[in-house]
C-alpha cells in the first residue's frame, strides 16, 4: 500500500509561484484536484511524478525522498500528461509495446498485458490502426492504457477528460473507478462531474494552495447556508447573473430558475437550498466549471 | 616427523569403535512441526502475493529496446545515406585530384549525415513524447544518450568511409583532413541540438529541415572564400575545431540538464 | 520443473512459482538454520525470513545453484542470529519435542530414537565454533563439496577442507562421549 507525503512543496518559475507550500498526505484511494486554469493543479502533478524538482520541500513515497528512489519510484508510477504524446505513425499496439518495453515490464508477459490493457478500455478491435487515424477520445483512451501497463500503485492523471463528449467522459470515470483498488488515483480537473462521483477525497487548488479539503460530502458541507435558488423573469434573470455567482440557469416556462452561490440572502424571495460541489467551484473560483450532466439543461 | 602433525583427537576418527560417522549423521532429519512450518509458508505466500516482478533492464536492452522501436523511415534514411556516401566515396577517387572540391563535398554530406543521424533526438522530444519518457522506468536522459550513441557511430562510420577514400593525398594529411571535416560537422551538430529546444511547437519535420539547410549552407563557405583550406589558415581550423568540440559537449550537457530540471521539458 | 526454468519464468514476471520453490527447499533450509543455530524454535522464523529475502531480491538473482543460494542466505541470516545471542546455546530446546510423549508403536520408538538421536548430534554440534559447525552441516548434512563451500562462505579451499576435518574430528568424541545410538 503506497503512501506519498508532500512536505511544504513549493514550486517557483522565475517570477510566478506557481504552487505554494503545499502539505498533503496520500493514501489509497481516488482524490480529486479540483481548480480553474493555471490554478497550479498541473505544476503540482509533475512535480509528483518527478519532472519538476520543488523550488522548497519534499515529496516522500513510503518514506523516502523519491528523488533517491529515483528508478524506483518510476517503476510504480503511471502518468497520463494533459497533452498526452505519441507517435503518429505508430499503430495501437506498437505504441503501447514501446511504452512497455520503456516501462521495463517483462518480456514475455509484456504482450499479455498490452492486450489486457487495450480490453479494458475498448480498443482491442483498433490495435492494429495507426494512431493519427484515432480521435480524441480514442487517443485519450490510450492515454489511459499506457497508464495501466505496469500495474502502478500510484496514478497520476491531468485534466484527463479534456476534449471528450459525455458518453467518453462517464466511460472514463468507470475505468478509473474499477482501478483505484489498492492504488492512489490523482486525477486533476476543473470539470466537477469528473470528481464529483468517484472522489474519495477532493482538493480545491487556487493560485498554487490547497484551499479546501475532505470527502465530497464536507467540502459540500462547507457552504452550507450560501446556496440559493429563485425564479425570476428573464430580464431579472439576467441582471442577477450580472451581479451574482450563478452556478446555473433553467428556462421554466417564461421565467427562469436560478441557483445563486452567495453569502446572503441575494434577493428576497431566494430559498436557501442543499449545495452540490459545483457550487462549491463557483463559490471558491467565481467561475462555473464546466459542467456536462445530461439530467439538467444549461443555458 | 608426521605424526606429531597429527591432531590430538585422531585416535577417535574414523576407526573409533562405533559407526563411522557418516553413518551416524545420517538420523538427523527429526519430524518439523507441520503447523509451524505451515505459519511460515502462509506468511511466505502473502510476500509472494503482494510481490511484483520487476524486470530492471541491462544496458544492452535498453539499446535494443530503442533501436527496435525507431520508425522504419529512420533506418531507410540512414541506409540511403550510407548507400550514397559510398557511392559518393567511389566517385571521388575517380575524378582524382580535385583535393579540396572533394573536402567540400564531403563536409557537406557529413553535415547531412549528422542531421539525419540526429533527428532520433529531435523525435524524443516532439509531439509532447518528452513529458510522458520523463517519467517512464527508462528515463529521458538513458534514452537521449543511447540515441546520441548511435548516431555518433554511424556519423563516424561516415566519416571513416570519407577518410579512406579520400585521406592520405599529398597535399593535404588524414590528420587535417579529419579536421576540415570535423569542424562543419561539429557546428552543425551543435546548432541543430540547439534547436531542436526551440520552436517545440512548430511542425517537426520543417523545423529539422529548416536546421538542416541552415547547417549545409553554411558548410559551403569554402565556396565563396577559397582560401579557406589554405595552409596558413590552419591555426584557424584547429581553433574552430576545438571550439565546436567545446560547443558540443556544452550543448550535449545543457539538454541533459534540461531534462534533469525538467522545466523546459514541458510546454509550461 | 528444473530449478533454472522456475527462475527463468518468475523472472519473467510469473511469480506463482515462488510458491513452488518455497515448498521445495523449505525443509532443507529448516534443518540447517536448526543445526547451524542450535534452536528449533528460532529456526521457523529464520527459515521464513530466507525466503523472503529471496523474494525480495529475485529479479537480481543469476541462476546458478538455487539451493546453494538459499543456504547462503540462510547461512548469513543464522550468522546475523548467533552475533546478537552473544553466546552458544549449549542446550536444545525440547519444549515442543511432542514426538517423545508418543511411545506406543514401533513408529513412534523409531521416531523418538531418532528425535533423541538428533538432539544429541545438535548438542554436539553446538559444541563446535560457528564456521566449523556451518562447513560441517554445508559438507556432511546437505551434501556440499568443499569447493563449493568454499564459494559460499566465502572462505579459502583450504581453510574450509580443515574447518571439515576438525570439525567431524571433534563431533566424533563429543558423539563418542554421548554414546551415540544409530
Amino acid at each position: 500500500m503506497p503512501e506519498l507525503k508532500l512536505d511544504r512543496v513549493t514550486k517557483q518559475f522565475k517570477n510566478k509561484i506557481a504552487v505554494e507550500h503545499v502539505s498533503l498526505s496520500l493514501k489509497e484511494g481516488v482524490y480529486g484536484f479540483l481548480g480553474a486554469n493555471g490554478a497550479g493543479k498541473t505544476t503540482l502533478l509533475r512535480m509528483l511524478c518527478g519532472i519538476l524538482k520543488p523550488t522548497a520541500g519534499e515529496i516522500f513515497c513510503n518514506g523516502t525522498e523519491i528523488t533517491k528512489l529515483g528508478g524506483d519510484y518510476r517503476y510504480m508510477l503511471g502518468y497520463l500528461p494533459q497533452d498526452f504524446g505519441y507517435y503518429p505513425d505508430f499503430t495501437a499496439k506498437r505504441y503501447l509495446t514501446y511504452l512497455a518495453a520503456c516501462k521495463a515490464v517483462p518480456g514475455e508477459f509484456a504482450g499479455e498485458k498490452v492486450q489486457e490493457v487495450l480490453r479494458l478500455v475498448g480498443l482491442e478491435g483498433e490495435q492494429k490502426s495507426k494512431i493519427r487515424t484515432f480521435s480524441g477520445g480514442m487517443i485519450r483512451r490510450l492515454g489511459i492504457a499506457q497508464v495501466l501497463l505496469n500495474d502502478p500503485e500510484i496514478i497520476v492523471l491531468d485534466e484527463p477528460t479534456s476534449g471528450l463528449d459525455p458518453k467518453e467522459r462517464i466511460r472514463f470515470r468507470n475505468i478509473i473507478s474499477a482501478m483505484s483498488k489498492g492504488r492512489i488515483v490523482i486525477l486533476s480537473t476543473h470539470i466537477v462531474s469528473d470528481v464529483e462521483f468517484i472522489a474519495d477525497e477532493i482538493l480545491l487548488m487556487k493560485k498554487g494552495s490547497i484551499i479546501e479539503q475532505g470527502s465530497v460530502a464536507s467540502v459540500t458541507e462547507s457552504i452550507n447556508g450560501k446556496v440559493w435558488e429563485y425564479t425570476a423573469e428573464a430580464a431579472e434573470a439576467i441582471r442577477l447573473n450580472d451581479i451574482f455567482a450563478v452556478s446555473n440557469l433553467k428556462n421554466e416556462g417564461d421565467k427562469v430558475r436560478l441557483r445563486i452561490v452567495s453569502d446572503t440572502c441575494p434577493c428576497k424571495g431566494a430559498v436557501l437550498t442543499a449545495p452540490g460541489l459545483e457550487d462549491v467551484y463557483m463559490y471558491h473560483f467565481e467561475e462555473v466549471s464546466e459542467h456536462v450532466d445530461h439530467m439538467e439543461g444549461r443555458i | 616427523m608426521k605424526n606429531n602433525k597429527k591432531s590430538k583427537y585422531s585416535k577417535y576418527s574414523k576407526y573409533s569403535k562405533y559407526a563411522p560417522p557418516k553413518e551416524r549423521l545420517s538420523e538427523w532429519k527429526f519430524p518439523i512441526d507441520e503447523k509451524k512450518k505451515a505459519e511460515g509458508m502462509a506468511a511466505i505466500h502473502r510476500e509472494i502475493t503482494a510481490k511484483k516482478i520487476r524486470h530492471y533492464p541491462t544496458f544492452l536492452e535498453n539499446v535494443w529496446i530503442q533501436v527496435k522501436f525507431q520508425p522504419m523511415t529512420h533506418w531507410i534514411a540512414e541506409g540511403g545515406l550510407l548507400l550514397s556516401a559510398m557511392a559518393l566515396m567511389l566517385w571521388l577517387t575517380r575524378i582524382g585530384n580535385r583535393e579540396y572540391g572533394k573536402l567540400m563535398i564531403c563536409s557537406v554530406f557529413i553535415v547531412f549525415a549528422g542531421n539525419i543521424a540526429l533527428s532520433s533526438i529531435g523525435r524524443l522530444f516532439s509531439w509532447h513524447m518528452a513529458e510522458l519518457e520523463q517519467t517512464l522506468y527508462l528515463d529521458l536522459k538513458q534514452m537521449v544518450c543511447i540515441r546520441m550513441l548511435e548516431a555518433g557511430l554511424f556519423d563516424l562510420a561516415v566519416i571513416g568511409l570519407f577518410m579512406s577514400a579520400a585521406g592520405g593525398s599529398d597535399q593535404i594529411e588524414a590528420g587535417m583532413y579529419l579536421i576540415y571535416m570535423l569542424v562543419p560537422f561539429l557546428w552543425s551538430d551543435t546548432l541543430y541540438l540547439h534547436m531542436i529546444g526551440y520552436f517545440r511547437n512548430a511542425a517537426y519535420g520543417l523545423k529539422s529541415f529548416a536546421a538542416g539547410m541552415v547547417c549545409g549552407i553554411l558548410a559551403c563557405f569554402p565556396l565563396i572564400w577559397e582560401e579557406a583550406y589554405a595552409f596558413s589558415h590552419r591555426p584557424i581550423w584547429f581553433f574552430m575545431a576545438a571550439a565546436g568540440m567545446v560547443l558540443f559537449i556544452c550543448e550535449i550537457r545543457r539538454i541533459l540538464g534540461k531534462i534533469e530540471g525538467g522545466d523546459s521539458v514541458c510546454l509550461n | 520443473m528444473e530449478d533454472k526454468e522456475l527462475i527463468r519464468r518468475i523472472q519473467n514476471g510469473q511469480k506463482e512459482y515462488l510458491n513452488e520453490i518455497a515448498e521445495k527447499y523449505y525443509d532443507d533450509i529448516y534443518y540447517f538454520c536448526c543445526y547451524q543455530t542450535g534452536s528449533r524454535e528460532d529456526a521457523y522464523d529464520l527459515t521464513q525470513e530466507t525466503f523472503l529475502r529471496f523474494i525480495r531480491y529475485v529479479e537480481k538473482y543469476r541462476y546458478r545453484n538455487l539451493k546453494g543460494y538459499l543456504l547462503t542466505i540462510a547461512m548469513n541470516l543464522c550468522r546475523e542470529y548467533m552475533r546478537e545471542r552473544g553466546e552458544v546455546r549449549q542446550r536444545l530446546e525440547t519444549a515442543d519435542n511432542q514426538d517423545l510423549d508418543t511411545l506406543e508403536d514401533r513408529k513412534s520408538r523409531e521416531t523418538m530414537n531418532r528425535a533423541e538421536n538428533s538432539v544429541l548430534l545438535s548438542e554436539a554440534l553446538m559444541r563446535l565454533t560457528d564456521i566449523q559447525r556451518e562447513a560441517l552441516i554445508l559438507h556432511y548434512l546437505c551434501g556440499y563439496k568443499n569447493r563449493e563451500i568454499a564459494r559460499m562462505t566465502g572462505a579459502g579451499y583450504r581453510a574450509v577442507k580443515s574447518r571439515v576435518r576438525q570439525g567431524i574430528e571433534k563431533l566424533s568424541i563429543h558423539l563418542d562421549e554421548q554414546d551415540f545410538r544409530s
